[in-house]
C-alpha cells in the first residue's frame, strides 16, 4: 500500500506467500518423489530410483504382463494383489454413472428452479444445499441405515445412487449459477421468431449452458472418484472402490505400492479438474455482454 | 398478513408448466436424502436391538448418554465422556479454523493485490491441491510425521535428535493435516472480501495518523469480516465431523466425533446411539451454517 516503507512488510508478506505455496505443494511433491524410491523396507529412506512400484501396480491392474514385463526386477517377486484391478474398475464405473446421472438430474433441477415460479421455490433451493453441507459421514451412515432397513443390497448400484444424491445438488448449484448470469432475451427472441420450446432449448439455452454442464460433470466425476467416506459405508464387500481399497491398505500396513497408487489417483483427478478449470477460464473477449 | 395475501391471490394451480423438470431431482432428494436422514432421526429415539438394528420402542436414553445424564435403571452415574468427545472435536476444529485464518489471510491479501491474470493463476494454484484425493493428502502427512517419516529422518540426519519425535497420532497432527485439507475454503472467501475492499479507506486511515496495527484492527479487519466469518465456518464445519484424519493420524486417546460415529455403527452396532450422535452433529453443523448465513444477510442490510 504505502510505497514509502514497502521494504519490511512486503518482504515478510512475500516470504509468507512462498511458505504458503510450499506448504500446499511440498507434501504432494514428496509423495511423487518417494513413489520412485527403491527401498521396499524403509519407504522414507532414499535408496535410488526405480519404476518398480508403478510396474507392479500396472501388473496388478492387468495392464502389463507380470511374467513377461517384470522379469529380472528384485522388488517384483513380492505378492500380487488381486483386489486393485476390480477396485479401479468399480471406481470408474461408479464415477462415470453417478456423474452422468447427477448431471442430467441436476441440470433439469436448475432449469426448473430458474424458469418457473411456484410456492416453496426458495425453500427447495436452500434445501438442495443440505446434501452438500451435511457431514459426509452422516450422509454415508444415513444411507447405510436406510438401505439396510429396506433390505437393498449394497454394491455398485447403492454407491452410484448415494453419490448421485449429493452430486445432483452440486450440479444444480453450478448450472444454476450459470443460468442466473444468462440473458433471457435470446430465448424470447427465439420464441418470437417461431421456434417451439424444445427447439429454443436445444438451439439457444443448451449451447449457452454447455460450459457449466460439462464443468459440473467433470467435477462430479472427480468428487465421486475421490470419495472415501460415503462409499466406505455404502459399497458393501462386493464393490470396493479405489479410495476404500487404499484406506484399507493404509490401515493394514504401508507398502511402497500405495505411494504409486496414490500418485496415479492424484494424477487422474488433476487431469480431469485441469480440463474443467480450462473450460471455465476467463476469456479475453466475451460475446454475452 | 401473509396469509391474507395468499388467500386473496387469484387461484393458480400448484403445478405449473415446466415443473416436470424438477420431478426426477425431487424424487431423488426425497428418497435418498430426506428419507435416510429422517430415518436416522427416528432411530435415534428408539431402543437398541440385540444384534444391531432397532426395537420400535421410544427411548431417549441415547441422548441421555450423549449429554452424560445418569440412568438409575442401567446403574449409570453422571458421565461426560461423550460430551468430552464433542468438546475435543470442536476444539480441534476451532484450532484448525484459526490456523487456516492465520496462514490464509496474508496469502489472500497478496493474491487480491495481483493483476487479473496472475490472480486467476494463483487462485487456481490454491484450489488445485484440494482436488487431490483427501485420503491421499492425509496419507502424505502420515509419511511426513511418522516415527520413520520425512521430518524425523531429516532431523536425525542433521544430528538434532537422538530418538524420533512423536508427531503422528497427536491432536497436532490432525490439526495440521486438516489445515492442509481446508486451506482453499479459507482463502477463497477471504480473497472475495479483500478484493472488494476500497484501498482508499486504508490510505485515509494512514493519513489520519493511524499506525499499521490500528489500521488493520479498525479498518482492514472489519471490512474483511464477512470473508473471515465465512472462512472460519467453512473450515470448522468439515473439520468437526472429519473421519479420515482422526482415524489415520489421530491418537487413540483422542477419539473424535467422526470415528465415534463410525464405531457406533460398524463395531458397537448400536444404531440408536449412533443415530443420536449423527443427529446432534448435524444439528450443530447446520446451526453454524445458519449463523453464518444470518451474519451475511445482516452485514448486507447494514452496509
Amino acid at each position: 500500500m504505502s510505497r514509502r516503507r514497502a521494504s519490511l512488510p512486503s518482504v515478510a508478506l512475500g516470504a509468507h506467500v512462498w511458505g504458503f505455496f510450499l506448504f500446499l505443494y511440498l507434501p504432494i511433491v514428496m509423495l511423487v518423489v518417494y513413489s520412485f524410491n527403491d527401498n521396499a523396507v524403509s519407504m522414507m529412506t532414499w535408496n535410488g530410483f526405480t519404476f518398480d512400484w508403478y510396474l507392479r501396480v500396472l501388473a496388478n491392474l492387468g495392464l502389463i504382463d507380470r511374467a513377461r514385463d517384470l522379469a529380472g526386477s528384485d522388488n517384483l517377486q513380492l505378492y500380487s494383489d488381486p483386489n486393485l484391478g476390480p477396485a479401479a474398475v468399480n471406481s470408474l464405473i461408479i464415477a462415470l454413472s453417478s456423474a452422468g446421472l447427477a448431471t442430467v438430474v441436476g441440470t433439469m433441477t436448475a432449469l426448473g428452479l430458474a424458469r418457473c415460479r411456484f410456492p416453496g421455490r426458495v425453500a427447495y433451493r436452500v434445501a438442495l444445499f443440505l446434501p452438500i453441507v451435511i457431514p459426509d459421514i452422516v450422509l454415508g451412515i444415513a444411507l447405510l441405515v436406510f438401505l439396510a432397513t429396506l433390505g437393498f443390497p449394497l454394491g455398485r448400484v447403492s454407491v452410484i445412487l448415494s453419490h448421485t444424491v449429493f452430486l445432483a445438488s452440486y450440479v444444480a448449484v453450478v448450472v444454476g449459477a450459470r443460468l442466473a448470469g444468462m440473458n433471457t432475451q435470446l430465448e424470447e427472441a427465439s420464441a418470437d421468431l417461431g421456434a417451439g420450446p424444445w427447439t429454443t432449448f436445444r438451439r439457444v439455452t443448451l449451447p449457452q449452458l454447455m460450459p457449466g454442464i460439462v464443468g459440473g460433470f467433470l467435477l462430479s466425476v472427480v468428487i465421486s472418484f475421490d470419495d472415501l467416506v460415503i462409499a466406505y459405508f455404502t459399497c458393501g464387500v462386493g464393490a470396493t472402490t479405489l479410495p476404500v481399497y487404499l484406506f484399507g491398505a493404509i490401515k493394514r500396513n504401508v507398502s511402497p505400492e500405495i505411494n504409486a497408487v496414490s500418485v496415479l489417483m492424484i494424477l487422474t483427478s488433476m487431469l480431469v479438474v485441469g480440463a474443467a478449470l480450462w473450460l471455465r477460464r476467463p476469456r479475453q473477449h466475451k460475446t454475452e455482454a | 398478513m401473509d396469509l391474507v395475501r395468499v388467500l386473496a391471490r387469484p387461484h393458480r394451480p400448484f403445478l405449473r408448466p415446466g415443473m416436470g423438470k424438477l420431478f426426477p431431482g425431487f424424487v431423488l432428494f426425497v428418497l435418498l436424502f430426506l428419507a435416510p436422514v429422517g430415518i436416522v432421526v427416528v432411530y435415534s429415539l428408539l431402543t437398541r436391538g440385540t444384534y444391531g438394528g432397532v426395537v420400535w420402542r421410544v427411548d431417549l436414553d441415547s441422548y441421555a448418554r450423549i449429554f452424560g445424564l445418569p440412568n438409575e435403571d442401567m446403574l449409570r452415574e453422571w458421565d461426560f465422556v461423550y460430551l468430552g468427545i464433542f468438546a475435543k472435536s470442536a476444539g480441534i476444529a476451532a484450532a484448525t479454523a484459526f490456523a487456516t485464518l492465520l496462514a490464509g489471510f496474508p496469502a489472500a491479501w497478496y493474491i487480491a493485490r495481483q493483476p487479473d491474470r496472475r490472480k486467476f493463476l494463483l487462485l487456481t494454484l490454491v484450489t488445485l491441491p484440494f482436488f487431490a484425493n483427501a485420503l491421499v493428502r492425509v496419507y502424505a502427512w502420515m509419511l511426513i510425521l511418522r516415527a520413520d517419516g520425512l521430518v524425523n529422518n531429516i532431523l536425525s540426519g542433521l544430528g538434532l535428535i537422538d530418538a524420533p519425535l512423536q508427531m503422528i497420532y497427536t491432536p497436532g497432527a490432525v490439526v495440521i493435516s486438516m489445515v492442509y485439507q481446508y486451506l482453499p475454503f479459507m482463502v477463497l472467501p477471504l480473497f472475495a472480501s479483500i478484493e472488494k475492499m476500497d484501498l482508499r479507506l486504508i490510505e485515509a486511515s494512514r493519513d489520519l495518523g493511524a499506525g499499521g496495527a490500528v489500521t488493520f484492527r479498525r479498518v482492514v479487519l472489519p471490512l474483511a469480516m464477512p470473508g473471515v466469518v465465512a472462512g472460519l465456518v467453512l473450515v470448522f464445519v468439515p473439520s468437526f465431523g472429519n473421519f479420515i484424519a482422526p482415524t489415520l493420524i489421530g491418537g487413540s486417546k483422542d477419539l473424535q466425533v467422526g470415528p465415534l460415529l463410525a464405531q457406533a455403527f460398524l463395531s458397537a452396532r448400536d444404531w440408536p446411539f449412533g443415530s443420536a450422535v449423527a443427529t446432534v452433529l448435524s444439528s450443530l453443523v447446520l446451526l453454524c451454517l445458519f449463523a453464518m448465513a444470518r451474519s451475511e444477510t445482516r452485514g448486507k442490510e447494514t452496509a
